[in-house]
């Protein structure tokens, strides 16, 4: 029951909730609107009227760009509170987008870098700041950034904008930089110390045009300049620079080989000049030059090693010569035995007819004995030349020995030569051959007196003396070498001739030199020989038109010297028989006739086999076999030996044109019992063979 | 639920209120829109409020509508900024720059509401 009021009021009520109904409807489409983007802006009203807000602006843009850019961006207040930030820094520090914004700035940076970082704030408060930091990951890793702050108010509120830029590939560009750099100047200075290391000069050419020249400490050293002195004659050089040479002519600027190299960006290979200094030093130089190129492949310059092959070319010039002298030698030595063979034939037949000739023919046999004798010496100097000479282990007294050829000497230079003796007493003795110091001796004085010539009067003074050499001081003039400390006796030579120039000087013991019309160049060269057998050395002191002086100094013995023994004369006294083998008939012949001579019974065997054959057939009826050395087949070597076998008792003299020391070398000291030279007198061969059937009597040395 | 009375209402609700606040974690979500005004003004004011009044005990995340499309529909977010208090229940939604303290503190019933007028 309801009433007219009640049903009026009802009405009313349905009446508003239709009305709200409609309105909520609307506000729900609004909503609807907004949130579908179905409105372009809102409007807002206040006091001072309507205001429009666009919901896609103008600002958009810039929004976006900051949305997307590669750096980090950060608003902050002045305090450090996040009021925006980027995807692009929630990415670089490592947290979500929404934990960020609304933060303290300050929790994303390593905890000793918080108090640079609120520095950078504050001056970026009164305008802008740059920064370098490191941002904290939650792994714990750091991130470097350069921050880049700018206040900015926005809406009337004081912020600050961070431009975040990630720069681990900056910071790892720079490190890569500076290990590169370490290296580079780590391999810099490598090159510095091994240029300073390589005994070879370098120089470098720093332009084409070799402007700027430096070299290493070799290089600096060796042209006597200071360290890093530019050595490019277009600047001036202190002092005198040395002169590049080719053949003796000076090399032009532009062709020596830095220069060329670096001009034309072709390697020079192999290029040999010489350094002339001032001072009149020569220095042969060898060396490779190389162009330096820059990244585009031209020449900028150029790098050249050089050698100085001054000792090189030296040592060169030497084992030419040495191996010159060792042909020589085998020549001479090969020659020497043929020689000996004739002249033993030749001076034994002489001697042995000299017996039996008048006195009126005497003076002809004795002509023919002087040149076969004279023969003989040559052969000697052949012989001593070639190593082979006849080498006696005696204690030669050398002033004696001096003496003793005084006579010899004196004949054989020129009458215009005046011949001088000085000669020390009581000398120590050197270990020696007494031949080989006559040849010495007569070599440097025949030498001597033919520098003086045959007219103008001079001198030759022999001077013996004993000299103690403290150190290596004293260069062989024979080789070069430092002669070795100790006690030398020595044999001086001077004379008043022509003197040497220096290249004569150097050549002089060459085998066959000569500046003598009629010289046979082997004087002196026999001397060498014989001073090097004897260990000993040769200095000469000599300038032209000064005379020279020739000083052998050979080395002192300890043991006494001991006088001269020569073969006892046993003439005619002969008792025995004798087996002479030579593979020569001369030889045979000529032995045999002196032997029979002589009084003893005499064999002869043409070569070993037969003499083996004869000795074989009755050795107690042979009491004493003579034998040659060198033969063909069967070797005087190997029928000693075959003898030695047969007949340990058998006695054996042995012969030979070569040195008894060659034979003691070859077959040992107590095969055989005495040893004849060849060629040899006479006189001498039944003196031998008395020597070995009856050496009680000798006093064998 | 049909049997509780408005009064058993009031009761429940009377309770919540007591227990609010002192013990419970927030969960809230701030919704701006880039660099606008309210929005700046928005989070330097919820900042202060969390410092102040749930130190330790809330997780608060702020949320650029401009650079997370696509969440706004499920969060019933219409216009930003709007501080959207996710836990304790009942969701809340305050809209503007939260510049009025007392009543941001009651819309998250860290304080008692006022009386209605």
């Amino acid at each position: 029951m309801q009433t007219i009021i009640e049903q009026a009021a009802l009405a009313e009520l349905r009446e508003q909730i239709r009305e709200l109904h409609c309105r909520l409807a609307e506000a729900e489409e609004t909503v609807h609107a907004l949130r579908t983007g179905a409105v372009d802006a809102i409007v807002v009203s206040s006091g001072d009227g309507d205001r429009v807000y666009s919901l896609k602006g103008a600002d958009e843009a810039y929004r976006l760009w900051i949305q997307a850019m590669a750096e980090g961006a950060l608003t902050l207040t002045l305090h450090g509170l996040v009021l925006f930030a980027n995807r692009q820094f929630a990415a670089m520090a490592g947290a979500p987008l929404d934990r960020v914004i609304g933060s303290l700035v300050l929790d994303f940076f390593a905890a000793e870098e918080k108090a640079s970082f609120s520095r950078a704030l504050a001056r970026a408060a009164q305008g802008r700041a740059h920064a370098e930091s490191h941002l904290l990951l939650p792994g714990g890793l750091r991130v470097p950034v350069y921050l880049s702050f700018q206040r900015l108010e926005l809406h009337g509120m004081a912020c600050v904008c961070v431009m975040v830029t990630d720069i681990t590939e900056r910071k790892a560009a720079e490190q890569a930089l500076r290990e590169s750099e370490a290296r580079e100047r780590a391999r810099a200075n490598e090159i510095e110390a091994i240029m300073d290391a390589v005994p070879v000069s370098v120089v470098i050419a720093h332009d084409v045009e070799c402007r700027k020249m430096t070299g290493n400490r070799t290089m600096y050293e060796f042209r006597r300049l200071p360290n890093g002195a530019n050595m490019s004659d277009a600047v001036p050089q202190p002092g005198d620079v040395p002169r590049m040479e080719r053949d003796g002519v000076e090399i032009p600027h532009r062709d020596r080989p830095v220069a060329i190299a670096a001009r034309t960006g072709e390697p020079v290979y192999d290029c040999r000049y010489d350094l002339v200094f001032p001072d009149g030093t020569r220095r042969h130089m060898l060396g490779n030059v190389v162009p330096l190129t820059g990244e585009d492949g031209v020449s900028r310059g150029a790098v050249g090693g050089f050698l100085d092959v001054t000792e090189f070319k030296r040592m060169e010039a030497l084992l030419y010569d040495a191996q010159k002298a060792g042909s020589v030698a085998l020549l001479a030595g090969g020659v020497a035995h043929d020689f000996n063979n004739l002249l033993t034939a030749v001076l034994g037949n002489a001697s042995l007819l000299r017996r039996h000739v008048p006195a009126a023919h005497a003076e002809c046999l004795d002509a023919i004995v002087h040149a076969g004798e004279t023969a003989a010496g040559l052969t000697r100097r052949l012989l001593a030349y070639a190593g082979k000479g006849q080498v006696l282990s005696r204690m030669v007294d050398i002033s004696g020995c001096a003496r003793d050829i005084n006579g010899l000497l004196r004949a054989a230079i020129s009458r215009n030569v005046e011949l001088r003796l000085a000669l020390g007493q009581d000398l120590p003795a050197v270990e020696s051959d007494p031949s080989l110091v006559e040849q010495i001796v007569t070599n440097l004085v025949i030498n001597a007196a033919e520098a003086i010539g045959l007219e103008t009067p001079g001198s030759v003074t022999v001077r013996t003396a004993v000299r103690e050499i403290a150190a290596s001081t004293i260069r062989n003039g024979i080789n070069g070498d430092f002669l070795g400390a100790g006690r030398f006796v020595v044999i001086e030579v001077q004379d008043t001739g022509c003197g040497m120039n220096p290249d004569t000087k150097a050549r002089i013991f060459d085998p066959f030199f000569t500046t003598k019309f009629f010289g046979r160049g082997l004087g002196l060269a026999a001397v060498a020989g014989a001073v090097k057998t004897l260990g000993g050395g040769i200095v000469i002191d000599t300038a032209p038109g000064a005379g020279a002086t020739f000083r052998v100094l050979l080395p002192a013995c300890d043991r006494p010297a001991v006088p001269r023994v020569t073969a006892a004369a046993a003439e005619s006294s002969g008792v025995g028989t004798v087996l002479v083998v030579d593979d020569e008939p001369m030889i045979r012949r000529l032995a045999s006739r002196i032997l029979k001579e002589a009084g003893y019974r005499v064999l002869v065997a043409g070569d070993g086999d037969e003499a083996l054959r004869i000795y074989g057939e009755d050795p107690h009826r042979i009491d004493v076999v003579l034998l040659d050395m060198s033969m063909p087949g069967l070797s005087g070597t190997a029928v000693l030996a075959a003898l030695k076998q047969q007949h340990r008792d058998v006695k054996v003299v042995l012969m030979s044109g070569f040195g008894e020391s060659e034979a003691l070398r070859v077959v040992g000291t107590n095969s055989f019992l005495a040893f004849l030279q060849k060629p040899f007198h006479a006189a001498d061969l039944p003196g031998v063979i008395a020597s070995a059937l009856h050496p009680e009597a000798q006093g064998k040395n | 639920m049909k049997d509780k009375t408005p009064g058993d209402a009031t009761e429940s609700f009377e309770r919540a209120l007591a227990r609010a606040p002192k013990d419970q974690h927030y969960v809230l979500r701030l919704f701006v829109a880039g660099t606008t005004p309210n929005s700046l003004r928005a989070i330097q004011n919820i900042r202060l409020i969390c410092e102040e009044h749930l130190q330790g005990r809330h997780e608060l995340e702020v949320i650029d509508i401009y650079q997370h499309a696509g969440q706004l529909a499920a969060e019933q977010v219409v216009v930003a900024p709007t501080l959207v208090k996710k836990g304790p229940l009942p969701v809340r939604r305050l809209i503007g720059d939260l510049a009025n303290r007392n009543r941001v503190l009651a819309g998250l019933d860290i304080i008692p509401r006022p009386a209605p007028e």
